[in-house]
């Protein structure tokens, strides 16, 4: 175990860094134009203050915030009225807009699987042969 | 290759209520929500195992593994309620072994509240498992799980689930039962005590299952996951029944959205019931698994993998430690 941890924390160490260089927000989709790369978001949290979404006032966030996308990027499975989890950064021209790098469902745990089908494959290791053989005393 | 054999099926009926009840369901939601597009998930893989049956005296075999998923997600326009359907199936051919298949089928429904910071949801799952090679490992379980996932705020997520479950074995089981005067077919005799082999007609567990969750999304791509879990199995055997209890760390890193690097550790503490005459078995179980993955073609509609897990048990029982190394890779089709 002393190897995994070694693995573990040499991994984080690595990575982590890049962790700080975008902002993150967190929000209910209320509109989409998949084809303009647009989207109206309630953005109910932001993990890094940013003087751009400081700067918008109360009218502003009800309306919710733009934010753009690259056409024919966004998953499949974000759709209005769900919860997405973006990371970008605010365009900076005083226009609030947010430029979403990524766009993930929030409920997403990991990007790759929305329908959570990979989860439950994985899973199913605990059931192959052997893992249920008889625990009583003396069995095999 | 034999994938399916003539099973003395004892639950059939429950299984065909099973099926009647979530076709059923299907139909309701497709009549009162809008449906999205079927996921259909296909993985092939192959690869080695030093250890098949988990055992102090490995067997291992190379094999093949073949699985399917299909899942059918609901989602109402008036509401937030959101739900689903899948049936999964896989089917693993050992090459110097019998082979073994699972069924399971199941739905879930979820919720949005709390200005979508919560889901709670419900879970349902039914599990048919048939294994040439131990027989008395044939079940049929029953899962529920209610679960919630919190949004605490853009780079963390919080989840609690209880699953309750309940497996009904098929065949009869032989198992070791230590007596005093000594009964059963087989016996012997094993430090002052009788050592009987007893087959039971049949076998029943029950299983509580407590989870807590906590992601991290450190970065676009990197995601720590730990995750924490407590385990009751009551079982109609008396030296089957167990507390377990176990963390599992899971760290998954996506590289320029065609990479996928994930690395998973687990620990877990069971502590198996103490029956009168019997030794008292506890394991620990600890387990690494690596996989890295190469997606291509747009919405990563077709993917590479190669895995490796390496387990290792200590038991207070020596016949019941054991160390596994299986490697595998595969391909995936996302459709």
């Amino acid at each position: 175990m002393r190897t995994l941890v070694s693995i573990l924390i040499l991994f984080l160490w690595i990575l982590i860094p890049g962790a700080e260089a975008m902002d993150t927000l967190l929000g209910r989709v209320t509109s989409i134009d998949h084809e303009g790369g647009e989207m109206i978001v309630n953005i109910d949290d932001t993990s890094v203050p940013h003087e751009e979404s400081s700067r918008k006032d109360s009218t502003d966030a009800r309306k919710g915030t733009k934010v753009l996308f690259t056409p024919g990027t966004l998953p499949t499975h974000v759709k209005e009225g769900g919860m997405v989890r973006l990371w970008g950064e605010y365009m900076g021209d005083g226009s609030g807009n947010f430029r979403a790098q990524h766009v993930y469902h929030a409920y997403d745990n990991v990007g790759n699987d929305p329908t959570g089908v990979r989860s439950r494959l994985r899973k199913r290791r605990g059931m192959e042969k052997g893992i249920q053989k008889r625990r009583g005393l003396g069995g095999r | 290759m034999r994938l399916f054999k003539k099973h003395n099926f004892r639950s059939q009926p429950l299984w065909m209520i099973v099926l009647s009840l979530l076709t059923a369901i299907s139909l309701l939601f497709l009549w009162i929500m809008p449906v999205a597009a079927l996921d259909i998930d296909l993985q092939l893989s192959g690869g080695y195992d030093d250890n098949t049956s988990l055992s102090s005296e490995p067997e291992e075999s190379w094999f093949s593994r073949y699985q399917s998923s299909v899942f059918q997600q609901f989602h109402s326009e008036t509401s937030s309620l959101r739900g689903g359907l899948f049936f999964d199936f896989s089917y693993q051919d050992y090459f110097s072994a019998s082979d073994n298949y699972i069924l399971e089928a199941g739905g879930t429904a979820r919720l949005l509240t709390a200005a979508g910071h919560l889901q709670p949801g419900i879970l349902y799952r039914t599990t048919l498992y048939r294994d040439e090679e131990n027989p008395e490992d044939e079940m049929m379980g029953h899962d529920v799980s209610l679960y919630a996932e919190y949004l605490v705020n853009a780079r963390l997520t919080l989840g609690l689930q209880q699953t309750w479950s309940r497996h009904d074995y098929h065949n009869p089981v032989e198992y070791i039962e230590y007596t005093s005067s000594g009964s059963g077919q087989g016996q012997g005799n094993t430090g002052g005590n009788q050592v009987a082999s007893v087959i039971v007609e049949s076998r029943d567990d029950n299983v509580i299952e407590t989870q807590c969750q906590c992601t991290v999304f450190l970065n676009p791509n990197l995601t720590a996951r730990a995750t924490g879990h407590y385990n009751r199995l009551s079982s109609s055997i008396d030296t089957e029944a167990y507390n377990a209890k176990g963390l599992i760390f899971d760290l998954s890193w996506v590289h320029n959205d065609r990479w996928e690097t994930s690395i998973t550790g687990a620990v877990r503490e069971t502590d198996f019931e103490r029956v009168s005459g019997t030794p008292h078995r506890s394991d620990n179980t600890e387990s690494v698994r690596i996989m890295v993955g190469r997606y291509f073609f747009s919405k990563r509609k077709f993917a590479v993998f190669v895995e490796i897990e390496y387990l290792d048990n200590n038991s207070s029982i020596e016949d019941e430690s054991y160390h596994r190394t299986v490697t595998e890779c595969g391909l995936l089709f996302q459709f």
